[in-house]
């Protein structure tokens, strides 16, 4: 066996980040106690498909906005390390200024030049109360952004979609400009709420020609988001752990939409606008 | 030369194939001229690309037939010439050979009889680097990279500009505009015989991905250019995939310049016709003869040897015996390049004597004669050194246009140069006794 001495070999650093708003609305009906509880019971899941996939170096962080945005965790955390401390609601919706720290950490350097594309996860009940666009702008012009996998779940009826679309990104097979919101659910097994390819039976032509996989993901209750964070943290994690190489036209697209393939939801949440279990939000 | 592609962990954990492929092979044209082709081809990997194993072994076989076509064709001293075949020609050559290919696979496929053939589901890269005696290559699309390794540096010469947009996108053989691309990554670089030997080390997106950062990629493209077997080569890949990227992982390495069979290296000085027939002269001499014996043939060798001599005297300086004061006409690219030479060495004059005692044939042919200063003089785009000798010989004049050159350099070349002509005289018996440097001319051997 040959050895290679002063050489570092190194899986690939896989950064997933949640962006929890934390404002006042979110003390309502318990949603801020079901983000904490999902996202606590989402992390041995994590750690295990971590596990098994051990040429990427999953790494979580969190920021929190309210009145202002703040780091909730701000080292690069190995997910079998971590230990998630409860986010308190109160004040407004600086989601802004969340995307603004966002985009601090996703130039390059502090990104390492061969990271894995990162997940980003927003999740938010309402409105941002300070300059969305400009923050996002900002924030999509580091090509880390760009590369990322970007997901929203939205809490409740309140929500922006149109904001969260807005930071998924255009829906290119739903033929409408970007920031708006198509009409109407997400066919039966397709991926609603990623930036990622169109998964394979839709691809084969199953589900409706109007309807688009990259949406927000809607919960309406307290187990829809713990399904949805659960998906995020573990089939996404698989997923993006072990890109496959895609054809690139050179005009920064690439044949296929979305970055990396994503998995199915699983199929209870088929449809992000069903309503799984009691309406409580 | 050497090439091996490896499986990558994640793939054997997932049961799916190797997506990779490589190969490195020597190619003779029918002229007997050496060209080594190295080749590393990625395929896709994702479900759209579910042939691309298919894909990436295609590309690297009608590649390799390709550059066999084209060598057969084409002289490899022109050098101009296969900048255009890199840049131009064989991009849309390998990519029409390689669209034939993966569509006839294809329609070999139970699949051919409900779907429609897309290049899409063949996806793969293809990073190519040629080495000829006299120039080095490269060309291809895609996320592979190359590496150039001497004894004093390691660069990459050679990598994708980002594309922007999505993560892990890469250029494919797959794109309809795929030949265009090539270009992008085609270069040649000519070569001088002075060249110290070199590796060239291909390979795909994988091995790189798996270092820490690009210093630690070079580091390991020094270690694995110097394996020299391929069970070695393949173990230190599956070592690189499994603590690294988990990707496949190929390499094509090849070397130039190097001890032994497999690697390339300068051409031999190719003397002019007049040089090889006075080369011939003593033994058409010794057989004339003994033929002699028979009384009836030696008055017909001696005419040849007489007119053989008669031939070179009319060129100058070309035999031993021609008188020092001979001109050779000194072309702008032989001037340029002599005066490129000299520089060079100036700039670095460490380098300089052990580069003269590496030409002692070229010395002792230039001094009986052998050789001729000014067909190494015209030569000096391929040997500039070689040439740079020559114009020291005595066989040229003091006033000729290559001694007021070699006047013109730095003294530490042209003391070595007098220095090695000093002792290649007394080794050959041609010389008195080394001049006191007093009454040494400055310049001249």
């Amino acid at each position: 066996m040959p050895s290679f001495p002063n050489v570092r070999l190194a899986s690939r650093p896989l950064h997933f980040i949640y962006l929890c708003d934390c404002s006042g609305s979110m003390a309502a009906q318990g949603k801020m106690q079901a983000l904490n509880q999902a996202i606590r019971q989402s992390l041995p899941g994590m750690a295990r498909v971590a596990r098994e996939n051990p040429e990427a170096r999953v790494l979580v962080r969190a920021v929190r906005f309210a009145d202002r945005a703040h780091w909730h965790i701000a080292t690069p955390t190995p997910v079998e390390e971590l230990q998630w401390q409860d986010l308190q609601a109160g004040g407004v919706t600086a989601m802004g200024e969340a995307l603004d720290l966002l985009a601090e950490q996703l130039a390059s350097p502090p990104m390492e030049e061969r990271a894995l594309p990162p997940v980003l996860v927003l999740i938010s009940d309402g409105q941002p109360t300070d300059d969305f666009e400009t923050s996002l702008g900002r924030l999509m012009r580091q090509p880390w952004a760009q590369k990322a996998v970007r997901l929203a779940i939205a809490l409740g009826h309140d929500a922006d979609l149109e904001v969260l679309q807005q930071f998924i990104g255009p829906d290119p097979s739903s033929g409408q400009a970007p920031g708006t919101v198509p009409a109407g659910g997400v066919p039966a097994g397709e991926v609603p709420g990623a930036s990622g390819e169109m998964p394979r039976h839709a691809v084969a032509g199953a589900g409706r020609s109007d309807r688009s996989p990259r949406r927000p993901l809607q919960a309406s209750n307290a187990t829809a988001l713990a399904q949805y964070i659960q998906w995020a943290s573990t089939a996404v994690v698989g997923a993006a752990s072990m890109p496959a190489s895609r054809v690139g036209d050179g005009q920064g697209g690439t044949s296929g939409a979305g970055n990396i393939p994503l998995p199915d939801l699983p199929p209870t949440l088929l449809d992000p606008v069903d309503d799984i279990g009691p309406v409580v939000w | 030369m050497i090439a091996c592609s490896v499986i990558g962990a994640s793939h054997r954990r997932q049961g799916k194939p190797c997506q990779d492929a490589s190969l490195a092979r020597e190619l003779r044209s029918p002229r007997g001229e050496r060209l080594l082709l190295l080749a590393v081809a990625d395929g896709h990997g994702g479900s759209r690309y579910w042939l691309s194993a298919e894909g990436s072994r295609l590309a690297c076989d009608q590649a390799a037939a390709a550059v066999e076509a084209a060598l057969a064709d084409h002289d490899l001293a022109d050098h101009e010439r296969w900048e255009q075949l890199l840049a131009d020609e064989l991009p849309a050559t390998i990519q029409r050979r390689w669209l034939a290919a993966v569509e006839a696979d294809w329609r070999q496929r139970a699949e051919a009889a409900s779907q429609a053939f897309s290049p899409l589901t063949y996806g793969s890269t293809l990073g190519l680097a040629l080495l000829g005696p006299a120039w080095w290559g490269h060309t291809g699309l895609g996320d592979w990279d190359l590496v150039r390794l001497d004894g004093a540096s390691t660069v990459l010469v050679s990598e994708e500009a980002e594309l922007g947009g999505p993560a892990e996108a890469t250029a494919s053989l797959c794109l309809a505009d795929a030949a265009r691309r090539w270009r992008e990554r085609a270069g040649l670089v000519p070569l001088a015989p002075t060249t110290p030997p070199f590796s060239l080390l291909l390979s795909s997106d994988g091995v790189r991905k798996s270092c820490a950062t690009d210093a630690d990629f070079l580091s390991l493209s020094a270690h694995l250019a110097e394996l020299a077997d391929a069970t070695t080569l393949a173990e230190g890949l599956a070592q690189i995939t499994a603590a690294g990227s988990g990707d496949d992982v190929s390499v094509a390495i090849g070397h130039w310049g190097h001890p032994g069979d497999q690697a390339i290296g300068p051409p031999p000085p190719q003397p002019s016709t007049a040089a090889r027939r006075a080369r011939l002269a003593p033994l058409l001499i010794s057989a004339a003869a003994l033929l002699a014996l028979g009384g009836l043939v030696a008055g017909l060798a001696l005419g040849w040897e007489s007119l053989l001599r008669g031939r070179q005297a009319q060129r100058p300086g070309a035999s031993p015996s021609a008188k020092p004061g001979a001109t050779a006409s000194l072309s702008a690219t032989a001037r340029a390049s002599l005066e490129l030479e000299s520089r060079r060495l100036c700039k670095q004059p460490q380098l300089i004597a052990p580069s003269l005692a590496q030409r002692e044939p070229q010395f002792r042919d230039l001094l009986s004669g052998k050789l001729l200063a000014p067909v190494l003089i015209a030569a000096a785009a391929r040997d500039p050194l070689g040439a740079l000798i020559a114009a020291g010989s005595q066989q040229l004049a003091d006033g000729s246009p290559e001694s007021a050159l070699l006047r013109g350099s730095c003294v530490e070349l042209r003391q070595a140069l007098d220095q090695q002509w000093r002792l290649q005289r007394q080794a050959s018996g041609r010389m008195p006794p080394a001049p006191q440097p007093a009454t040494a001319p400055p310049s001249r051997p």
